[in-house]
């Protein structure tokens, strides 16, 4: 089905040749225009992440996919890689490969197996600087396969985080970048932005930033997962 | 070209020189060049540029005699570089027909009859072959014949005369001075008033051979076909070498872009002929020695390793020359380079990448160039694959191996209580913490394993709560991943353990005393 997409569709090849004048609804059904009313809904490329609060919460009932997304934190071991864990398995599982690109600390293999990742999939990067993971995960986003690309990266500026938006869009990779809350001022070109303060078993989300949603740094969306 | 002449001699008068403009990107402009020969004291110009030789520079004169008609920029040739170039080239052709063989110092005989069908005919199957060598750096003269002789005449008047290369004419009007005949007989031959060899072919034979001797009748018989030639066929070798000397030496990598591009591409060139591909191969850098000699050229002192490994064999110059650069960017030579050695030891058969029609591939394939890539830039340290091992061990069961010694390797343990909560993150080795930075929210599970080798262990694993921050890390938890490569980078303070996150401690029942931090619920 895919190959068949991949060919070019005869009607549209000839619009755009003539130069028609384009309707609105046509307009709107593109993936890059949303409406506020809708919720935009209707046309984001989302995966259900099983984690019924959030999936509620989020534009599109789903995590962005083939779109950045960004989690701020304080410190680590907040539950954070946990909130997508049903996510990622069920990603590796559909032959996509989970990428882990300089964490903090080596996922612990026995865990992600009983969590459901096939660990064939799995591949851990180790660069030696931040400026090589980010250069590896842009490289990974932009090839064209589909993957589940994991980034932790402190110092990531707002050209950085720019170029991995760029490489994400029109790919099928979900992309997370892991930053410190102390960041959030920084413009961010994520899709979604999500801050966690405290540990996520006992405390809530904030979402801060997501296409269609009314959230904001000075007001998020409270989500308890 | 007619049918019959199924023969190619490809003459490379230039080779000398060739081998040294390959090295270099831009052709320096002007400034006379000879290629010097012989001894130290008596050299000889073996091969003179065209602008050396419109200043009256000829080969076989003196060096000291040549130097006083104009100022020369002058090399030493390398013979051996030369006749690895030869066999390089014999590689390549080897491409175009099974049937080639290195005829003297500097030409290729190529049987094409066979093949010109194959590439498209005659005119196709030359234009190609021109392409192909002006590609690879060369300049040759073609010479056609129905046999090799004959085509190995025609080469040898087209180094006289270039406008005759590749062109087909009748044999008989060419001076006797062309031929391959020795010189003595030429000369008592045009003592006798004959001049062409068409006069020569008009006399009786019995004659010939009687007056001018037996080789003289041989020599006929080989260019018109009547005595078969026994040929040195080549054999394409199992392993590749080749040596790249550079005119100037540089110690920039970028400056050795272009030759090692050349290097690749000769590379690409024997590979396609040989229908194989390469998957790992390895270059020698030559660094200049430290002590200065004072020879013309300095001598090597030591030699700067690179190895380049691929997933999947390849013959794709750009591929190679991609994967080589970004390895390169990351060496620094302390000493400017003056050569290029490149090693391929194995030369394994090539296995075109499968494609499907739609170009919808599935995704294990586009990975591979993603990953060789990754591994170029990073090193193969850097990118790891899960290794788990039934062990009761933690830190044994859950291990990293580099992605290039190969695949996941998952034995998982048998029988392991699903009940047992284990952390998403674990610590590649404990680190020692202070006990009251924590309150333990789990019951004890006793882990205790490893009597067998020296990685014994007697603990008792907990699910602690961490209170108190400032106090866990005392234990210096900056230096959390301490994995092969990111070892040596500076303490990460923005990705910590904070207040409230579940840890997953032991104390160490041999010295109870001691409690570490092994990993955390991420």
């Amino acid at each position: 089905m895919s190959a068949l997409r991949a060919l070019p569709d005869p009607v549209s090849a000839t619009a755009e040749g003539a130069a028609a004048p384009i309707s609105s609804t046509d307009l709107l059904r593109r993936d890059d225009i949303w409406r506020a009313r809708d919720g935009g809904q209707r046309l984001l490329s989302v995966q259900a992440t099983g984690r019924a609060p959030l999936d509620a919460a989020l534009p599109g009932h789903g995590w962005p996919i083939g779109r950045l997304s960004e989690v701020l934190l304080p410190q680590t071991g907040l539950g954070e890689i946990e909130l997508l864990l049903p996510l990622l398995a069920q990603r590796t599982h559909a032959g996509q490969m989970l990428v882990y690109v300089r964490p903090p600390c080596p996922p612990n293999i026995p865990t992600l197996a009983r969590a459901g990742v096939a660990l064939d999939r799995l591949l851990l990067i180790a660069p030696m600087s931040e400026r090589e993971a980010l250069w590896a995960t842009e490289q990974i986003l932009a090839s064209g396969t589909s993957c589940s690309v994991l980034l932790w990266a402190e110092q990531a500026d707002e050209r950085a985080m720019r170029r991995l938006a760029l490489a994400t869009e029109g790919s099928r990779s979900l992309a997370l970048v892991f930053r410190p809350l102390t960041q959030e001022r920084q413009v961010s070109p994520a899709a979604l932005r999500i801050r966690i303060d405290r540990p996520l078993a006992r405390a809530s989300l904030g979402v801060l930033k997501a296409r269609g949603l009314n959230c904001s740094s000075a007001q998020p969306l409270r989500v308890r997962v | 070209m007619t049918a019959d002449h199924t023969w190619l001699c490809l003459a490379l008068p230039r080779l000398a020189l060739d081998l040294i403009d390959r090295a270099q990107a831009d052709q320096p402009a002007g400034a006379p060049r000879v290629v010097i020969d012989g001894p130290e004291q008596r050299a000889q110009v073996h091969l003179a540029d065209s602008a050396a030789a419109a200043h009256g520079v000829r080969s076989g004169q003196r060096l000291a005699a040549a130097q006083a008609l104009a100022p020369l920029t002058i090399h030493r040739r390398d013979q051996l570089a030369e006749r690895q170039a030869l066999e390089r080239l014999a590689a390549w052709a080897y491409g175009y027909t099974s049937r080639v063989s290195l005829d003297g110092g500097d030409a290729l005989l190529l049987e094409v009859g066979a093949s010109a069908k194959l590439f498209g005919g005659d005119a196709a199957l030359q234009t190609t072959l021109q392409a192909d060598l002006a590609e690879l750096g060369f300049s040759a003269l073609l010479g056609y014949g129905a046999t090799p002789a004959a085509a190995r005449l025609r080469a040898e008047v087209a180094r006289r005369d270039p406008a005759r290369s590749g062109a087909i004419y009748p044999l008989a009007p060419l001076a006797l001075g062309d031929s391959a005949l020795d010189s003595r007989i030429v000369a008592t031959l045009q003592a006798t008033g004959i001049r062409t060899l068409g006069e020569l072919a008009k006399l009786p034979r019995s004659g010939i051979a009687r007056r001018f001797g037996q080789a003289t009748l041989d020599y006929l018989g080989r260019l018109r076909g009547e005595l078969p030639e026994a040929l040195d066929p080549y054999r394409p070798p199992d392993s590749y070498h080749a040596w790249l000397e550079l005119p100037a030496s540089c110690s920039s990598s970028e400056a050795l872009a272009f030759p090692l591009k050349r290097m690749l591409n000769d590379l690409a060139a024997v590979l396609t002929a040989r229908d194989g591909g390469v998957q790992h191969f390895m270059l020698r850098f030559a660094l200049e020695s430290a002590r200065r000699s004072s020879e013309m050229r300095s001598s090597i002192g030591d030699i700067c390793r690179l190895e380049v490994g691929l997933i999947e064999a390849s013959r794709d110059p750009e591929h190679l020359y991609t994967l080589t650069r970004a390895r390169l960017e990351r060496m620094r030579f302390p000493r400017p380079v003056l050569g290029i050695h490149l090693e391929v030891a194995r030369l394994p058969s090539f296995v075109p990448r499968f494609q499907d029609l739609f170009g919808d591939s599935s995704e294990a394939t586009s990975l591979t160039p993603l990953i060789e890539r990754l591994s170029a830039r990073l090193g193969d340290a850097a990118l790891l694959r899960p290794l788990w091992i039934a062990d009761h061990r933690p830190e044994y069961a859950s291990r990293w191996r580099p992605h290039a010694e190969g695949p996941a390797l998952i034995r998982p343990p048998e029988g392991e209580s699903p009940g047992a909560s284990r952390p998403l993150c674990l610590l590649p080795e404990p680190l020692p913490i202070d006990r009251d930075s924590l309150i333990l929210i789990s019951s004890a599970e006793r882990i205790e394993s490893g009597w067998w080798d020296d990685g014994d262990v007697r603990r008792d694993y907990y699910i602690a709560e961490i209170v108190e921050v400032e106090r866990l890390q005392r234990g210096r938890l900056a230096a959390t991943v301490s994995m092969a490569a990111a070892a040596r980078e500076p303490a990460r303070d923005s990705f910590q353990l904070t207040a409230g996150a579940r840890a997953w401690v032991y104390q160490d029942l041999r010295k109870p005393e001691c409690w570490y931090l092994q990993g955390w619920f991420g």
